[in-house]
């Protein structure tokens, strides 16, 4: 195994890293919020559902590997460039505290970093946009729809209950909802790094092409993720959980629920989807059932933009990179000299003002945005 | 270029109708665990207690809840590393 193979491998198990500390809100945000969990018990059981669920199937993985980008016109360098392309823009949005989509920026940095290295011949269009793009757009809708009919199907059926019952039985109910979505989230986004790796081992020639990954890549992928995800990413958790809407356990329950159905279903049928913005989708669904005004659309705005500049702006970082890389070994050891200063930047621009498990509830009330407006 | 809509579709209705049949299991759980209010002698509500039906019913919700969950894990886990290459 050539040095530029395991420099991959080592950079996608960080993205991985990454990945699971970008998402830890998807799955335990609202659990924090409305106090189901206490914030660490909640990210290490989240970290080791991750871990478990990265297991449970290759579907997706198969999609990266094999259907994304001609793997006879690009090499092992490609990916990397595409791999730092991704791994900053998930540090600059988890520096702003944006739930943006780690899969658009993997998606963006590779497409971007292929473009450059070997024109968009060497792109499948087609799977890209059918198993990737239409979910990417799709999902949030979806999961918000299937998120606002639950909540509200929740309220109408519980609005008879004991009160201290109703609520006690949704918290108890959001652990389980809450770990269903840390292992959807295991099974969906650790087997995009798990792609990856099996993509530059086909490329490499270690691995034939359209076969499943490796055990040792599924584990390795398990861990990087789980242990990602344990850290905690306490600025998007606090977006997720108090800055969308003031959720209650009903709410957080539904939306819970909703997300670990629309992953479970896509990742059983191979769809890459966003596991952030459905994740999303279904807060705002949630939100929204129970009072539209209650949900803050200006953040909603916000997260709208970032999610529109993810797939393009990894894709320009990972086409500069390629570019530079294609110098030659120089060039590569630059592009990943410039990829540490820059996250060592970020990492100490993020302590200035900081975000802990301590102080991740701590939100001022949040306005109507009737009122607001 | 060809979409293939029809497993998008059925993940709409899949995760719509598991999502809905679980948050609408375990809701009717919980009003069924919830009891009905004892009225005493002057006629004001005290504690709520839970009758045997309401117990019954909300277990049998619950558990059927736990089932749908179950059965989609089942259909998701493929065991990746026990299949042949």
């Amino acid at each position: 195994m050539s040095l530029i193979v395991i420099a991959v491998i080592l950079t996608a198990l960080i993205f991985d890293f990454t990945n699971g500390f970008h998402d830890t809100a998807n799955a335990m945000a609202t659990s924090i919020a409305t106090e189901a969990l206490r914030p660490k018990v909640a990210v290490i059981l989240a970290g080791v559902l991750n871990f478990v669920g990265a297991f449970l199937s290759v579907e997706v993985a198969n999609t990266i590997s094999s259907g994304l980008v001609d793997d006879h016109k690009i090499t092992p360098v490609v990916v990397f460039a595409g791999l730092i392309g991704a791994i900053l823009w998930n540090l600059v949005t988890w520096l702003l505290g944006l739930p943006s989509s780690s899969s658009h920026a993997l998606f963006g940095g590779l497409i971007g970093a292929t473009w450059v290295a070997a024109g968009a011949g060497a792109i499948y269009f087609t799977t890209v946009v059918g198993k990737v793009l239409i979910p990417l757009v799709l999902s949030p809708i979806v999961a918000g729809i299937i998120g606002f009919a639950a909540t509200y199907l929740s309220y109408k059926i519980t609005q008879r209950g004991d009160e201290g019952t109703v609520k006690r039985g949704f918290r108890l109910s959001q652990i389980v909802s809450a770990s269903m979505v840390a292992l959807a989230h295991g099974t969906n986004d650790a087997q995009k790094t798990m792609g990856v790796i099996t993509l530059t081992l086909v490329l490499a020639g270690s691995q034939a092409a359209g076969t499943r990954p490796h055990f040792w890549v599924i584990a390795s992928c398990a861990l990087a993720i789980a242990l990602g995800t344990a850290v905690g990413g306490w600025r998007i958790i606090q977006t997720m959980g108090k800055r969308i809407s003031e959720i209650e356990s009903p709410q957080g329950f539904a939306a819970e629920t909703s997300s670990a159905a629309v992953i479970l279903a896509s990742a059983n049928l191979g769809f890459a989807l966003s596991t952030t913005q459905v994740c999303t989708g279904s807060i705002f669904g949630a939100g929204a059932a129970r009072r539209l005004a209650a949900v803050q659309w200006g953040v909603a705005g916000r997260m709208g933009l970032a999610w529109l500049l993810t797939l393009p702006s990894a894709a320009i970082v990972g086409a500069f990179a390629s570019w530079l890389a294609a110098t030659g070994t120089v060039g590569t050891i630059v592009v990943a000299l410039a990829a540490i200063a820059i996250a060592g930047w970020i990492y100490a621009a993020s302590r200035r003002a900081p975000v802990t498990a301590e102080t991740v509830n701590n939100v001022p009330d949040l306005q109507p945005a009737a009122a607001a407006a | 270029m060809h979409i293939n809509w029809g497993p998008l579709g059925s993940v709409f209705i899949v995760a719509f109708v598991s999502a809905a049949a679980v948050v609408v299991l375990v809701s009717f759980a919980l009003v069924a665990l919830s009891g009905r209010p004892d009225t005493g002698a002057s006629g004001v509500p005290a504690v709520r207690t839970v009758s045997s039906t309401g117990k019954t019913v909300g277990g049998a919700c619950l558990a059927a809840a736990a089932l749908i969950v179950l059965y989609g894990l089942g259909v998701i886990v493929k065991l990746p590393w026990l299949a042949h290459h």
